[in-house]
């Protein structure tokens, strides 16, 4: 009974490219482990504590978010922030990018994700926040020491002055805060090509896109030296002030600064 | 524990077609990658049960599909933008003809998650309606109009590909 469906199916994934599976079953237990404790102490499953609600075009969690801790390790206050918005994460993209001319300026808030998209000399940089559907970074292949002599060997041209793992795509790099951040190449995904994830241990992943295909009504781009380098990108990704809620003097500003912002083109519907 | 290492020969032994099943409902590697280790660790969380169970790969295709549907529903869309699927194509063009696995994802996701678990798992239907916590006439219903559907699509004899 559906041999031949089997057999076409088993034929066309055979031609597929998955990532490596390195450390999932790894990551699962110790997932795992998180929901018996959740368990144990009454909390609740761990999906439970990522589940989003939209409301009015905001990000919300469902329950109230922790405190989040800058690299300085001053820890932001909660009272001062508000659900995060699409033209609040332009307002500190904006702040945060290298003299340039920026233009197509545009927003998109799903419920699970929210970002924002300019065009830094006709080039994309495109900002997006999200909570993790699984508490532990997805798809982070450990990064070998930095020692190996075979790292950074052939390194891009834009990313010589980052740390030899984030030369090539797909290795996660384990920061002093407990985050990772990853380089990502996705040839497929015509918006977002290549860029940097961060995931942090708060649960929320924050990917940059420096990398993209033209889309309807946007810029052309022009891949180039006129780009975001790869350096100030992680330094922007890094930034501890991209999360759900955002604060309040950013949202404030960029509801006055981005009045009518248009939908990211190209964007699926929500 | 021994049930920690017996949990651990299970997903090593299993990740790979797990995570193929997760790509077909999802269509996405990242997002499949992230529901084989939803699903694996809530396995995990409940393995001494499940040893108890009689199919612990029907039991895990049920806890797949479930946080799958659960996804679904709470992130309306999602999908990735691409530049490579076609909406509209004549199926008599052999070049522009969609292959099985671009078919299978313009189907609706619940009506995706029948097809897989019917056609490409071969489950019973009283078992995917189990896994869909539904009742057998709905899978019957909803396999039909998915494979309807996929005729149309491909232009292929469907009833071919899966009697």
């Amino acid at each position: 009974m559906g041999e031949q469906f089997r057999r076409l199916v088993d034929e066309e994934l055979s031609a597929q490219q998955p990532p490596r599976l390195d450390g999932l079953v790894a990551r699962a237990v110790g997932d795992g482990r998180r929901i018996r404790r959740g368990r144990a102490l009454g909390v609740g499953s761990v999906a439970a504590a990522v589940v989003l609600v939209v409301t009015g075009g905001a990000l919300l969690l469902a329950q109230p978010p922790p405190p989040h801790q800058s690299p300085s390790g001053v820890v932001t206050a909660g009272t001062d922030e508000l659900p995060a918005t699409p033209e609040a994460l332009l307002e500190l993209l904006t702040s945060l990018l290298p003299q340039g001319t920026v233009s197509g300026h545009a927003g998109r808030v799903d419920r699970d994700w929210i970002a924002a998209r300019v065009y830094l000399n006709q080039n994309i940089v495109q900002i997006s926040v999200a909570r993790r559907l699984s508490p532990s970074p997805p798809f982070c292949v450990s990064a070998p020491p930095r020692s190996d002599p075979t790292l950074g060997s052939t390194p891009r041209p834009d990313s010589s002055e980052l740390p030899p793992e984030l030369a090539a795509p797909g290795i996660c790099d384990l920061r002093a805060d407990g985050s990772y951040i990853q380089r990502f190449e996705e040839p497929d995904n015509c918006a977002e090509r290549t860029g940097f994830d961060v995931h942090r241990p708060d649960g929320v992943s924050v990917r940059i896109v420096t990398g993209g295909c033209p889309t309807p009504g946007g810029p052309e781009e022009v891949p180039g030296e006129v780009g975001l380098p790869a350096s100030t990108a992680v330094a922007i990704v890094s930034d501890s002030r991209w999360a759900p809620t955002m604060p309040a003097d950013l949202v404030t500003a960029g509801a006055i600064h981005f009045p009518d912002l248009p939908d990211i083109p190209g964007a699926t519907p929500g | 524990m021994r049930g920690e290492s017996d949990f651990v020969a299970y997903a090593e032994a299993r990740v790979a077609r797990l995570r193929q099943r997760a790509y077909l409902l999802c269509h996405d590697w990242h997002l499949a990658q992230d529901l084989t280790q939803i699903t694996l660790a809530r396995l995990y969380a409940s393995w001494r049960r499940i040893t108890k169970v009689e199919n612990i790969d029907a039991y895990a295709a049920k806890v797949m599909v479930r946080a799958f549907l659960d996804h679904k529903r709470r992130k309306s869309s999602g999908e990735i933008v691409t530049d490579s699927v076609p909406e509209q194509v004549d199926a008599s063009t052999p070049d522009l003809r969609l292959t099985l696995l671009e078919a299978l994802r313009q189907l609706a996701p619940r009506e995706r998650a029948i097809v897989v678990l019917r056609y490409w798992e071969d489950h019973s239907v009283d078992a995917v309606a189990e896994m869909l916590d539904t009742t057998p006439g709905v899978v019957k219903t909803q396999s039909m109009r998915a494979l309807s559907r996929l005729r149309t699509l491909l232009g292929t004899d469907m009833a071919a590909l899966v009697d």
